[in-house]
């Protein structure tokens, strides 16, 4: 490859970049304002709110949607789908229980980090190699999955028996330990998306593969370490599920897979690739919690919440569509 | 835009046209291979699989899915996702059962219809007025819709057992109802999508959009009608489901949502829009059937079917894309 088109790809990741930028400050700015507005109204209803107690909370409400929807958004950003996220945390979970009742803790985390790679790899290596949209490969590993879930624990719940608590518990009894796995994540992924070579490629391969491919990127490598990472982070959100819960169901998982498409969209992420930020992700995360809780505190009637939900992520998608189409 | 491009983008459309009749015949010979396997395979541990009745059961079994994958596919040849399925097709269920009853079927098959019609219209408008990706629009608006149905039946479900019982039932003790249902849909389905105007501004808004739009088709009512068609659609999968079973409650259509798209892939329907026909829909439908139908007969427990769902389905599209890319 000579030293002009390499330029050339290099002028083409940092105008992606420079246009994403402005783009996500206004989906940012939106959210913030919108968090500020909302926690604004809340606080008045209900001036418990604003305690520290409750923000912690929030915080932990979200933490384990948030851990899955970072791994989420790193296969969005390199414009893949990924819909194993439900399935896999199933099959990790019961995994987990299982291999912690049987053979303790630390090996059990050990062994399903391990598998969660190799889910990981399966992953990336069947969307790389079959020609397919990756919605619908991984449609089919979710069924694969779910399935294995099934099988393994017969359909039953697998108890921890009241081992491993420690998400259960909080860090001088103020922050609950959920929360700190998911904040910790959060600054990792932050500092990978923006200051790592793998986080500027995940960008160049998601805003144009072709551009990546043809600037000798190994575009099919780099989006298996994607889905492994992915992977890696569907079964750390798993194991504290499981800690938390003090069981695992065959379909513990599956309700974070919308879950996390829609926190990753809110906060800007967008499905295609190429774009979203760490800290448009973070807000998009906490709008969902605030939502769920605001609706608790407020004592508005739970039938309201799927309405709600579903009309904010309407509005969110709308108003950052307006903007990208007024620039 | 250049006369130039307007040509080459006209060119591209029947290129797609040309290689597209190719791939179906392989996408579809693969499926049937498979069934032909899977036939031999249960016939040789169990001969009650050859019986007319099996035979009979296995359509029957799929009329439901089948009905609302003709839905789902047809938005999907015009490039767009609907992941609204599983909600409307709840809430029309709900409707359907609790109407019947009281003011008998006509009043409650009417309601169901109308109320997937409105859906549908809804979906389309909002799909076609916002500028962001179906599959995020639709995923909020399914929770809107199900939250809808929350707010109205506030979690109970309603039941109409001994009325409108047709679809449980068989023409001379042979035919079931609900595979004349499925043969109508499919039928016209296939009129539709070969002979009408309307078939052809589908295919073409779904393979160029542009090009659709260039030529004079009107691509955003085009667009609204498919959702629409598909609601009355899920609305009419959803009216025999509720005859089979007598009642409805919420969610019960939600399994059938990524079900529905997974099927109209195995049938050749291409993600992206543009591609696919009725009788390979039928056949991605009718290998769910057969491979359910073949599990029973084995004696295999259940929990192994997503795990064989998903496998053909990666067999299938790594086949099919193998041959695609030998041409």
């Amino acid at each position: 490859m000579d030293n002009k088109s390499q330029n050339n790809v290099a002028v083409d990741i940092n105008k992606g970049r420079s246009r994403a930028a402005a783009l996500f400050r206004k989906q940012e700015v939106f959210l913030a304002i919108f968090i500020v507005v909302l926690g604004a109204v809340v606080a008045i209803v209900n001036p418990l709110f604003l305690s520290i107690q409750n923000f912690f909370n929030i915080v932990l409400a979200v933490s384990i949607t948030g851990i899955s929807t970072i791994g989420l958004s790193l296969v969005l950003i390199s414009g893949e789908f990924d819909l194993t996220l439900g399935a896999l945390m199933s099959v990790q979970a019961i995994l987990f229980a299982t291999f912690a009742t049987k053979i303790g803790t630390g090996i059990a985390i050990v062994l399903v980090l391990l598998l969660g790679i190799v889910f990981g790899l399966i992953n990336g290596l069947l969307v790389t190699r079959i020609k397919a949209h990756s919605f619908i490969i991984t449609l089919a590993l979710l069924s694969v999955y779910s399935g294995i879930a099934l099988v393994i624990s017969n359909g039953e719940w697998v108890s921890m028996k009241g081992i491993f608590p420690v998400f259960k518990g909080k860090l001088f009894e103020v922050i609950p330990n959920p929360a700190i796995v998911f904040v910790i994540v959060v600054i990792v992924f932050a500092i990978v998306l923006r200051y790592t070579k793998f986080g500027r490629i995940l960008y160049a391969i998601g805003g144009n593969v072709q551009s990546a491919y043809l600037s000798g990127l190994k575009v099919k490598n780099y989006k298996i370490l994607t889905f492994t990472l992915a992977a890696i982070l569907y079964t750390i959100a798993a194991i504290v599920l499981v800690s938390m819960i003090g069981t695992a169901l065959p379909t513990s998982g599956d309700v974070y897979m919308l879950e996390a498409f829609a926190a990753a969209v809110v906060g800007g992420v967008l499905l295609g690739g190429g774009k979203g930020s760490m800290l448009g992700i973070f807000l998009g995360i906490i709008v969902f919690g605030l939502i769920n809780n605001a609706l608790v505190i407020m004592n508005v009637d739970p039938f309201w919440r799927d309405v709600v939900v579903g009309s904010i992520i309407l509005a969110a998608v709308a108003i950052s569509g307006y903007g990208a189409s007024r620039k | 835009m250049s006369n130039k491009e307007q040509y080459a983008s006209v060119a591209n459309t029947s290129m797609t046209r040309t290689s597209k009749l190719s791939r179906f015949f392989n996408q579809k010979t693969v499926l049937v291979l498979i069934m032909i396997v899977v036939a031999i395979f249960v016939t040789i541990i169990n001969q009650n699989f050859l019986s007319l009745k099996n035979l009979f059961n296995i359509v029957s079994a799929v009329s439901v899915i089948g009905i609302a994958t003709i839905g789902a596919s047809m938005v999907l040849i015009t490039g767009e996702f609907d992941l609204t399925l599983g909600a409307v097709f709840s809430v029309t269920a709900w409707l359907m059962a609790l109407l019947t009853p009281t003011y008998g079927a006509t009043v409650g098959i009417s309601a169901a219809l109308v109320a997937g019609l409105v859906f549908g219209i809804v979906t389309g408008l909002v799909v076609t007025n916002v500028k962001a990706n179906s599959f995020i629009i639709t995923l909020a608006l399914g929770s809107v819709y199900t939250g809808i149905g929350l707010l109205l039946n506030r979690g109970a479900y309603s039941s109409m057992s001994g009325f409108f019982t047709i679809f449980k039932e068989k023409i001379f003790g042979i035919i079931p109802y609900s595979i004349i249902a499925l043969l109508v849909v499919l039928i016209a389905a296939a009129l539709v999508f070969k002979y009408t105007k309307f078939g052809r501004a589908i295919f073409l808004t779904g393979s160029n959009q542009h090009a659709a739009y260039l030529s004079g088709i009107k691509v955003k009512f085009y667009k609204v009608t498919v959702f629409a068609i598909a609601g009355v659609l899920y609305g009419l999968s959803s009216i025999v489901l509720v005859s089979q079973i007598s009642v409805a409650m919420n969610y019960i259509g939600a399994s059938y949502t990524l079900a529905a798209i997974a099927a109209a892939v195995l049938g050749g329907v291409v993600l992206g829009g543009g591609k696919g026909d009725v009788l390979g829909i039928f056949l991605g439908v009718l290998l769910f059937g057969l491979v359910s139908n073949a599990m029973i007969l084995m004696n295999i427990k259940p929990y192994w079917r997503g795990i064989v769902i998903g496998v053909i389905i990666l067999i299938a599209l790594s086949v099919s894309g193998y041959l695609e890319s030998k041409e």
